[in-house]
């Protein structure tokens, strides 16, 4: 029975947009005005979160997924740490062990250290329309830079 | 005697858009619509601007200088009632708007057209994937943070079809606000004089910007198709250049039948493009996808009978002289000559919707906010 933290985490109820989207979870903290970004087993953890799955299950629902999971290697101590001063995830007394599967909605192959991206300066970039000012380099490359 | 209270519609897309076609052109004629109709001695339409410094008139596009709203003195979002969000705009402040529908129950209403950027992300622009700069996200992550902010923040989110109602359900987000179907109209409903042709003098009307989901090629090839037959009939395709479409370009500027049967027409002003419909008698809504699709509605209400594609979107219609068609260019070019010697329903043009019904659903809404 691994645990991660010594309490149970859930995703913070008030002030955050948290929102899945093709394996790429995109959080919103509208107290700091900051978002980030979590990709692949990042979101999946997050997923985990936002369904309050208690942290014991975690091992049998990830092995599942990918062959070369090991909680002990897998740094979501320190990604839900980062979670925590971000202030994305608070504590929970109430976990559940309701079995569940992570979404089928990108391709699992090996296990990666989930990182959150963090990003605090978008003011400039966020005026820049992503469908016709960008680049062909993509946003936030705008035209004419 | 009831309070006046103050409408604040976003302008700052409008201000920032240095071109005047589409989304601009709706959101202008809404303005005009919404000015006209809202009650007076129940709210006041003022304009609010989420970028520091003041508008420069000057660069502004002639006709957004023109907007109704626009000229009006800026307020500042705190004084409003209500706010409008009505045009992308992801520097709209999300947290400040919270924070007063907490204070002072500040209703919010927002208008989000489509969907596209995260649902087919490949008719974009292509994402930046330099791993090591800081950003490395897409357009469609950028897409995805305004609708989460949107959905986040509005009380009821307007969509334009059912298409993207569906489109947004689908995403399985979570949100509070309540999201209502209110269909575009068209601009104008002063139909053309069409011209009676013969079959070989026809000429037909494609009216979007062009851009790879609009679906040019294969339209240009259900005319070629035609054309190897010694069909006469022209193909005005009418739109300003979009993007990835370099090779589109190429083929129309470089095609055998360029300036002949195929004419491209860039940059035409409004009469312009209303005496190109009255020149014509077919038009087309080729696009694989759209949000809404509002040059059904405009060629109909020129009286124009219209081919457009079988997608769900299109299907929402029910209206006279306008026509469906399944698969390729073959089929498409099929469907051209049926529908072509098929007679016009000339009073259709009554039935089509405008901007004004638009607006005035709008107002319904609000009115029950």
């Amino acid at each position: 029975m691994t645990s991660f933290t010594p309490t149970q985490l859930k995703v913070n109820s008030s002030g955050i947009s948290c929102e899945r989207l093709d394996g790429e979870m995109v959080i919103i903290s509208f107290q700091s005005g900051k978002y980030f970004n979590a990709n692949g087993p990042a979101a999946d953890v997050l997923f985990l979160l936002e369904n309050r799955i208690d942290q014991s299950l975690w091992n049998e629902i990830l092995t599942t997924q990918f062959n070369d999971f090991e909680a002990s290697a897998s740094n979501i101590s320190e990604f839900l740490l980062k979670l925590i001063s971000e202030k994305i995830v608070e504590e929970t007394s109430e976990s559940t062990f309701v079995p569940i599967t992570l979404p089928e909605d990108y391709q699992r192959t090996k296990w990666i250290a989930p990182t959150l991206l963090v990003f605090d300066d978008l003011a400039d970039l966020l005026l820049i329309d992503p469908i016709h000012d960008t680049s062909l380099d993509g946003w936030p490359i705008k035209k004419n830079d | 005697m009831h309070q006046v209270k103050k409408i604040g519609l976003d302008i700052t897309g409008l201000v920032h858009a240095g071109k005047f076609t589409g989304v601009e052109r709706v959101d202008a004629e809404f303005h005009r619509h919404f000015s006209k109709l809202i009650d007076p001695n129940k709210y006041e339409l003022v304009p609010i601007y989420t970028v520091a410094g003041d508008i420069d008139f000057v660069k502004l596009h002639p006709k957004i200088a023109l907007d109704q709203i626009i000229s009006k003195p800026l307020s500042d979002i705190s004084e409003c009632e209500y706010i409008f969000l009505g045009f992308l705009n992801a520097s709209i402040p999300f947290t400040r708007i919270l924070e007063l529908k907490k204070e002072k129950k500040v209703k919010v209403i927002s208008l989000i057209h489509d969907i596209m950027p995260i649902k087919n992300p490949e008719w974009f622009l292509t994402p930046k994937t330099n791993l090591d700069s800081k950003f490395q996200h897409q357009s469609k992550n950028l897409f995805q943070l305004y609708l989460q902010m949107t959905l986040s923040v509005a009380d009821i989110v307007i969509v334009t079809s059912h298409q993207v109602k569906s489109d947004i359900e689908k995403l399985g987000w979570k949100y509070s606000a309540r999201i209502e179907v209110v269909p575009l109209g068209t601009f104008n409903k002063d139909k053309a004089e069409i011209s009676i042709k013969t079959l070989d003098q026809l000429n037909c009307v494609y009216l979007s910007t062009i851009e790879p989901r609009k679906a040019h090629i294969q339209l240009i090839e259900a005319f070629e198709i035609l054309w190897a037959k010694g069909s006469e009939i022209k193909l005005n395709i009418v739109g300003n250049i979009g993007w990835f479409v370099d090779d589109l370009i190429d083929l129309i500027q470089n095609h055998p039948e360029f300036n002949k049967r195929l004419n491209w027409h860039k940059g035409l002003s409004d009469e312009e493009i209303n005496e190109m419909y009255s020149e014509s008698q077919l038009a087309f809504a080729v696009s694989y996808d759209e949000g809404f699709g509002l040059n059904i509605e405009e060629a109909l209400a020129q009286g124009l009978k219209v081919i457009a594609r079988d997608i769900p979107v299109f299907r929402e219609r029910n209206y006279s002289n306008l026509y469906f068609f399944e698969g390729g260019a073959q089929e498409l070019s099929i469907k051209i000559l049926e529908v072509l010697k098929l007679p016009t329903n000339y009073a259709t043009w009554k039935e089509v919707r405008t901007l004004e019904d638009f607006a005035i659903d709008v107002i319904q809404l609000l009115d029950l906010l």
